[in-house]
């Protein structure tokens, strides 16, 4: 503690080591703020709820799955490739496309019944 | 969470504020605004804290910041005040009428803060820590980062020149 202590000059010959020491300490206990104040910290700000963002992510997500799913089966079907269209033949679509044939003759009263144009010859 | 936080933060408030207090007031010789300064530093901690900045030493990161902005504040209320800071304009705090021997107190601690003023930053820094916050040679070595030998040596000169100002000042002590 002595340490702290300055060797005595003519100048400072008024002020001895206690004295300074106890103006110090005094002056400096004077300055310091008495309580201590709080610390005012800024109020805190609530995090908005996530609920609504994590489920808005997932289903842009799959909308977005659906989307390139539903363009790569399409384009699978439809492109080269991909399904082909029938062969025109008497048994696929060009056959079925023919006229319907006329009706079954019909029965022989019928045909008795009928004016004699040819009609059903 | 958010309350653990504040907890965990209020605790260094009260083990570090006084300490950057005591910096700020070296650099700036005002209680006051010393006191701003710790509110600034610490506001400025949480909003790192906040941010998710990790702060390994948050002591000493607070001192820097303290002292820093001592800095700034004695260069701008040099620019509002002139030559004359603060704490020489704002002598007489109040208007009531004071007891004799706290009139003479006050007098001796406006003069007191008048030569601290003129003393160095080193010195008045050691001489605050010491007497402000009470610290022993090792606690101020450890917090200026020097030899305790060094200590003793910077704080018996700054006692010395204080003595000498004062002296010449015809200051005396208070009876």
């Amino acid at each position: 503690m002595n340490a702290f202590y300055p060797p005595a000059t003519a100048r400072d010959h008024n002020w001895s080591p206690e004295d300074l020491d106890a103006l110090l300490r005094s002056f400096f206990q004077a300055e310091m703020p008495h309580p201590w104040p709080p610390l005012a910290l800024p109020a805190e700000r609530r995090q908005p709820s996530r609920g609504p963002l994590v489920r808005g992510r997932w289903l842009l997500a799959a909308s977005l799955a659906l989307l390139l799913g539903g363009t790569w089966f399409l384009s699978a079907k439809l492109g080269p490739g991909g399904i082909k269209p029938e062969p025109f033949s008497e048994h696929g679509a060009a056959a079925r496309r023919q006229p319907t044939p006329p009706a079954a003759v019909r029965p022989a009263d019928d045909f008795d019944a009928a004016p004699a144009t040819g009609r059903w010859r | 969470m958010a309350d653990v936080r504040r907890a965990e933060f209020e605790a260094l408030y009260q083990r570090h504020g006084r300490e950057v207090w005591a910096t700020a007031y070296a650099r700036w010789t005002n209680a006051d605004g010393a006191l701003d300064i710790v509110q600034e530093a610490f506001l400025r901690l949480w909003r790192e804290w906040e941010a998710g900045e990790v702060i390994l030493n948050p002591r000493a990161w607070l001192l820097r910041v303290a002292r820093n902005l001592a800095e700034d504040y004695v260069k701008s209320s040099f620019h509002r005040n002139g030559t004359q800071p603060p704490p020489v304009l704002n002598d007489v705090r109040s208007t009531e009428p004071m007891p004799l021997e706290t009139l003479e107190r006050d007098e001796t601690f406006a003069r007191l803060r008048r030569e601290l003023e003129q003393l160095s930053p080193a010195d008045r820094e050691i001489l605050t820590l010491r007497y402000a916050l009470g610290y022993n040679a090792a606690e101020i070595a450890e917090t200026l980062g020097i030899q305790v030998s060094a200590v003793h040596m910077r704080l018996s000169r700054a006692r010395q020149r204080l003595a000498e100002r004062l002296s010449a000042q015809g200051v005396g002590p208070i009876r």
